[in-house]
This record gives structure tokens, C-alpha cells and sequence, in this order.
């Protein structure tokens, strides 16, 4: 009999990458095989989930694989904008595809990031 | 066919041998034939692609000898099930792009064909899919899977899919504290 935990690696990508965040996250605690499948997640989409500061911090601190596309919401509460920057620095040596970032700011802050195989989508949301 | 009068029988032998060449026999591990459209079967497998222009395709029947029977079926009837089917606008103009979705969704036939599997058939499926390199078809199985996972506890989903916890207690408290976030309103 076929028992789920017996699917490859990258098969387990292809099912945690179509899944929210957050149940991704949660699958970690499945088994051994799934726990490394999502340290090794191809693709972070921040704005699947409910996801704050601290979320985001210990997802990519945790993470040990590359990452193809990352999706993050900025979102600036009273005045601060979180340190993007180390962020990006994090991705940066995860040979990214494509980084699509949106900032509820006005302006965008200077992150850089250009680099061959990485596309920055960079666009401001207006203010509610 | 209708054959022409008149021809040869040369003629007609080779016109039955071009009509077989329409499609290519695979032979499951336990010894089952089935019959394939060749032109999906080199569409939407890679590996099948791959065979048929290498010419290591055989006639009595080509071993896959890690797909069993049930497997090797669905595989069969998906092929001939896309060989006939007309792709929808939607699945034609979905490049990939991380703006909409980077992956295309299931075609309302492929949902069908899944949802009427069963857990263990959905899984060999899925391994079948991924050993023959059928993307589309490991597109729809996992999202199938991930279909079944969404909204559930970690105890749920190791009951349905009949996965053995093989963390350590200590471990599990560990990942249970780094993804606190996930786990808040548990």
C-alpha cells in the first residue's frame, strides 16, 4: 500500500507550494520527510497567510534550501517599516527567480537586490 | 479502414502496420498490457517521450516494471482521456506567471478523474506520474493532495494519508515553538 510519506521530495514540494503558508508550515510537524520538504519550500507567498514580522523572520531563518518565487507584503504600522533589508539579504543567497514585494507606503525604500537571475517587482500601494 | 480495391496485399500489410504505430503497448509490474495514444503518451510524458523516439518502445508490450497494474491503467486513461479532450482557452493562455497562480489549475475532467480515485490510487498515481515525468498530471494529483490537507490538524492528516510520525517528542516540541505563528490558535 502507498502511504504518503513515501513520495519523493520533490513531490512534496509540488503539494506544500499549493497550499497557504501557513498550512505548509504546519505540515512540518507531519513527519521527518515533510519537516525537510518544508525547510526546503520553493516558493514563499508571505500574502497566503496571515503572517507578521516575527512569522516571516523565523521562516526565512529556518529555511535551508533555494527558493525559485517569493510574494511579501510590507506592511508599515505606526510609522516603522520593518528591515526589509535583511530580508532580501536572507533571499539573496537563494538563487530567486523573482521577488514581488508591495509596500502599503507611499514611498518605496531603496532595497536592492538586482542581480541575473533575480526580477524585482517593486511597486508602491497607496495609503488607505 | 477501408482499404482500396485493387491494392496489394504489401499494401495493406502496411497500412495496418502504420495504423499500430498510432499507439505504443506498456506492460505494468505485474504483467498487464495496455494500450496508449502515441501521440499523448510522447505529449505528456516525458520519459514515454523519450522511449518512443529512442525506439525502445516494444511492440509485445514495454516494461514499466515499477507501476503496477491499477497505476499503470489510470496513467493509460488519462493519457487517452487528454488525447481527446480540447484544451480550454484558460489552460492554453496560462503561461506560468507568479502574478496569477505558478501553477495551472485542473481542468473540470481532470478534477473529476482524480476525485473518483481512491487515497492509495491517488498516491500510486502520483508516483507513477512522477516516475514517467508527466508534469500536468503530477499538476492535478497534488493538487488534489493539497486539496485533502488544506483546513486540517497535523493528527487528521496523518490519519488520512496514514503517515507515521517518526519525530522525537523533544523534536516536535522544538518545531512546534520555531513555527509558533502557525501554530497560535491551536
Amino acid at each position: 500500500m502507498a502511504i504518503v510519506s513515501d513520495l519523493p521530495p520533490e513531490v512534496l514540494d509540488l503539494i506544500l507550494v499549493r497550499l497557504p503558508l501557513r498550512d505548509a508550515a504546519r505540515s512540518s510537524v507531519l513527519s521527518v520527510a515533510w519537516g525537510q520538504s518544508w525547510r526546503q519550500l520553493s516558493d514563499l507567498d508571505f500574502t497566503s497567510s496571515p503572517c507578521d514580522r516575527a512569522a516571516i523572520d523565523a521562516v526565512l531563518l529556518s529555511h535551508s534550501g533555494s527558493v525559485r518565487h517569493v510574494r511579501l507584503e510590507v506592511t508599515v504600522t505606526d510609522g516603522h517599516l520593518p528591515n526589509v533589508q535583511t530580508w532580501v539579504d536572507a533571499l539573496s543567497k537563494k538563487m530567486l527567480q523573482s521577488l514581488k514585494l508591495s509596500f502599503n507606503a507611499p514611498s518605496v525604500p531603496s532595497v536592492l537586490m538586482e542581480g541575473q537571475d533575480t526580477e524585482i517587482i517593486r511597486h508602491s500601494v497607496q495609503k488607505q | 479502414m477501408e482499404v482500396d480495391k485493387g491494392k496489394g496485399e504489401a499494401e495493406e500489410t502496411r497500412k495496418v502496420a502504420e495504423a499500430d504505430r498510432d499507439t505504443v503497448t506498456l506492460k505494468s509490474s505485474d504483467g498487464k498490457l495496455f494500450e496508449v495514444s502515441k501521440e499523448a503518451a510522447a505529449r505528456l510524458s516525458t520519459v514515454l517521450a523519450g522511449m518512443i523516439a529512442g525506439g525502445s518502445i516494444d511492440d509485445n508490450g514495454t516494461d514499466l516494471k515499477q507501476i503496477g497494474s491499477e497505476a499503470l491503467e489510470n496513467v493509460v486513461d488519462y493519457c487517452n482521456k487528454h488525447a481527446n479532450s480540447i484544451p480550454s482557452a484558460a489552460l492554453i493562455s496560462s503561461s506560468i506567471s507568479f502574478n496569477t497562480a505558478p501553477f495551472k489549475e485542473p481542468e473540470e475532467w481532470e478534477r473529476k478523474f482524480v476525485d473518483r480515485l481512491s487515497h492509495d490510487a491517488l498516491f500510486d498515481l502520483v508516483e507513477a506520474a512522477n516516475f514517467l515525468g508527466m508534469e500536468r498530471l503530477l499538476d492535478v494529483t497534488c493538487h488534489k493532495i493539497s486539496e485533502m490537507m488544506k483546513g486540517k490538524s497535523p493528527d487528521q492528516i496523518r490519519e488520512v494519508f496514514n503517515i507515521k510520525n517518526d519525530y522525537t517528542k523533544e523534536e516536535l516540541e522544538e518545531i512546534r515553538q520555531e513555527l509558533a505563528w502557525a501554530f497560535y490558535d491551536d
